[in-house]
């Protein structure tokens, strides 16, 4: 059940008129967890007991730990049984199928055999949802919650489970321990970024998609331009994607009352590599951040271990994001450069270099490594860079308005992020705008529904 | 008091636009309906538009027009506008008294739901109905069979489901099915972008034509259909069909329904049993042919519905099993015209 379907709009709207009818936060509490299992079973039944499994194990090691003081042993069982199911679903054919590679070339005939698994959706959202509380508890960062139910609403809460933002149990468990119901202006809000979450994702995303999925098919028969145009293709394409999804999220929390945090602030205006982290997919870096590089020893012991440590968590957030070697490539990349990037911004000339140009610059670094991320595989990426370079000659096949859209996109990245934007947020403007994007997506809209890249994660 | 004020403020201008939204589906008349004079039929291309067949027919309805409907063969999918049934009728008339309100590809049951929904208008007027028994050839055409996962006109079937077993679509499709059909908004968008843009978006039509300029997209382009080839008289081979008889028919449950469903709004119908190609058919199955035939017979005799049967004899007055050539259909209005049953019907010798 994606949410831009008619099936999320009669369940949403049930679910709606139910919530403000019910009183008190416990029912409501009740109403939302069953709804949230609902969604959740839309798309596999059997994957319920998975997910219950996972909230129980951590809801357990929170409660031995509160017993028997915050252990490393316990806190190992909770890493372990995430690790085991992460990988027995996700990164047991990748496994396999990187052994069968090796032992293909030694030349000894042995073959694994590629379990058949279907990949949970959401799956590594909502355990890095659990283990963050795990992690959080370890740490000091929040106190226990008691109650297994709320806790499970917590983990299984639908608008965040299949693609995020990945929510802290600092933030989220107090707000569900309240669940207050939503005020005017939650409902407004709410709207608004529903509204341009399906606006973003419809209009914007699949636009570019159709493009980027053209070159990225078959690199090898473009023009070095229709391959630059559809490495920027991707590039707004997965931005609006995977905001468009958050932004939808956000909207549907919010008109429950419930306030998801921020993932995204402009990311393709960041100044430098270590900026776009912190614009970017905001709360899975500060997962990694917190309970990764932190715990690694993140700037603490020189320079040397600062770029192992960069370079470790950059790595193992591209495993994360899929069990592929292009995914560990792209993390690996952006791993480097964000170490190069730190050891060149104690140079003085980076630091004069003019913010627009350092803005520009880390744009093309990010188009670039986006290369990685969407390629079939590492050698088609190169394929792909090479092509590029290659200078090759030929009139672009890319649609006049679909490079407008690009430059007008970037241009209002630009015109926000030095806050020229500001008077929409006036709440007539916003309503304006609604409208706008509403008729839009009446217009552009089909009856074929497209998924978002990030819930395969 | 300033919250409920900030929601008023973001709510009302997207209230105004629905309200201005909802009223355009009301222009329609001043745009499309000067096509609807002569051998007119819903244009291939949009022969998903219901939007536009219900207005059609609501056009057909108001002038007292004889609607001819039915599927493919009454629309004539191996001929020109001007060569198919209607239009031969419309020749020997020497008027345009009879009106193609067919639908390529349209089987009984989507057909019972195109009457159902988009034929409300069709009252206490003449109506000639074509009985097609291609869809009762085998269980698979009857979509009593597994399932088929590409059924025309699925948006007109009957959305509950279990109701046919070869239709299985998930909940979602089920529900945007529902939501096309029954908001006219959304029927009125998507006739626009199959009348004008050739069931194509802006965005798909732009990555199909990268150089030119957008603004084409919006000039709208003009409909041309031409007929795919038939089969050579030489090529047709006697073939056995896997009938299924009416009583166990599923099409025939539908195709009863539809006629019921006209006769229930006062009009008067006749049924047309549209030839099937003989010479593509072995002996066995002519025989199956004409039982189902003569069951057809005495079932709507009983209900009351005339009954005319054409033949063609000759095997290139066929395009397949199932449709006449130009000539064919010529041969076929010319024995209508001398049918008595028929010339009642019409009230014209």
């Amino acid at each position: 059940m994606l949410f831009q379907t008619w099936t999320f709009f009669v369940f949403f709207t049930l679910l709606y008129l139910l919530f403000r009818i019910i009183r008190g936060s416990e029912a409501r509490g009740y109403l939302v967890l069953f709804a949230s299992l609902i969604f959740y079973a839309w798309w596999n039944p059997w994957y319920i007991f998975l997910i219950l499994w996972i909230i129980t194990a951590d809801y357990t090691v929170v409660f031995l730990m509160e017993r028997h003081g915050r252990r490393r042993p316990i806190l190992a069982v909770s890493v372990i049984n995430s690790i085991l199911v992460l990988g027995f679903f996700k990164y047991a054919g990748f496994l396999a199928d990187s052994i069968n590679s090796l032992f293909t070339a030694a030349g000894t005939g042995v073959v694994v055999s590629r379990p058949e698994i279907i990949l949970p959706v959401g799956i590594s959202f909502y355990i890095f949802i659990s283990l963050g509380y795990v992690f959080d508890y370890y740490y000091g960062n929040t106190e226990r919650g008691k109650s297994w139910f709320r806790y499970a609403l917590f983990v299984s809460f639908f608008p965040q489970i299949i693609a995020g933002p990945i929510g802290r149990a600092f933030s989220m468990l107090p707000q569900f321990k309240l669940f207050r119901g939503p005020s005017a202006d939650d409902t407004a809000e709410g709207i608004y970024l529903f509204t341009r979450g399906i606006f973003r994702k419809i209009v914007l995303a699949d636009y570019f998609a159709l493009y980027a999925d053209k070159i990225f098919g078959n690199p090898a028969q473009f023009s070095s331009a229709d391959l630059a145009l559809g490495a920027l293709a991707f590039t707004w394409q997965i931005y609006f994607d995977f905001s468009g999804y958050t932004d939808m999220a956000r909207g549907i929390a919010r008109m429950l009352g419930i306030d998801l945090m921020e993932n995204f602030r402009l990311p393709y205006t960041a100044r430098s590599t270590k900026e776009f982290w912190q614009r970017w997919h905001i709360s899975l870096s500060s997962w990694f951040g917190d309970f990764v590089y932190k715990p690694l020893g993140g700037n603490r012991n020189g320079r040397l271990k600062e770029s192992r440590n960069i370079i470790t968590t950059m790595l193992l957030s591209g495993l994360w994001h899929g069990a592929a070697w292009n995914f560990l490539l792209w993390g690996l990349i952006h791993g480097i450069l964000h170490s190069m990037s730190k050891a060149a911004g104690r140079l003085s000339i980076t630091a004069r270099a003019p913010v627009f140009a350092k803005r520009i610059f880390i744009f093309i670094l990010i188009v670039f490594t986006w290369i990685f991320f969407r390629s079939e595989s590492a050698a088609d990426a190169f394929v792909f860079i090479k092509g590029i370079f290659s200078f090759s000659a030929g009139v672009p096949a890319a649609p006049l308005l679909m490079i407008m859209l690009m430059v007008l996109c970037y241009a209002l990245h630009w015109l926000a992020e030095y806050r020229r934007l500001s008077f929409m947020e006036r709440p007539a403007v916003r309503g304006f705008a609604i409208a706008a994007m509403v008729i839009c997506l009446l217009f552009v809209s089909s009856s074929r529904v497209s998924g978002f890249i990030y819930q395969q994660f | 008091m300033v919250t409920m004020k900030n929601l008023f403020k973001t709510t009302l201008p997207v209230i105004f636009v629905m309200i201005l939204a909802s009223l355009l589906p009301g222009i329609f008349p001043c745009v499309d309906t000067s096509r609807f004079t002569g051998n007119y039929r819903v244009p291939y291309s949009e022969g998903e538009n219901y939007f536009l067949y219900e207005k059609y027919v609501n056009r057909v309805a108001s002038s007292g027009r004889i609607a001819v409907i039915g599927d493919s063969v009454i629309w004539g999918h191996y001929t020109g506008r001007d060569d198919n049934l209607v239009a031969s009728l419309n020749g020997l008339a020497g008027t345009d008294r009879f009106a193609n309100i067919g639908i390529d590809g349209i089987h009984p049951a989507a057909l019972y739901g195109l009457i159902d929904n988009y034929c409300a208008s069709l009252r206490n007027r003449r109506v000639i109905i074509g009985i097609n028994l291609l869809w009762m050839s085998s269980p698979a055409h009857d979509l009593s069979g597994g399932v088929n996962s590409s059924i025309n006109h699925s948006a007109l079937l009957p959305q509950a489901p279990g109701r046919i077993p070869a239709y299985s679509p998930s909940a979602e499709e089920r529900l945007t099915l529902l939501v096309r059909r029954e908001i006219t908004l959304f029927a009125w968008i998507d006739h626009i972008r199959a009348s004008r843009f050739a069931d194509r978006s802006v965005y798909r039509w732009t990555m199909a034509n990268p150089h030119a300029c957008p603004g084409e997209y919006f000039m709208g382009q003009e409909e041309s259909y031409n007929p795919p080839d038939p089969v050579r008289p030489e090529r047709m081979t006697g073939r056995d069909m896997d009938w299924v008889m009416p009583d166990d028919s599923l099409q025939w449950m539908y195709m009863i329904k539809s006629i019921r469903k006209l006769k229930s709004r006062g009009n008067d119908v006749i049924a047309v049993i549209t030839p099937f190609n003989q010479f593509m058919l072995t002996e066995k199955s002519r025989l199956g042919r004409d039982m189902i035939i003569s069951v057809i017979m005495e079932t709507l005799s009983a209900d009351g519905v005339r009954v005319i049967v054409p033949a063609l004899d000759r095997a290139e007055y066929y395009a397949d099993l199932s449709h006449p050539l130009a000539r064919g259909y010529s041969i076929m209005a010319k024995q209508l015209a001398e049918n008595t049953l028929f010339t009642e019907f019409t009230g014209q010798p």
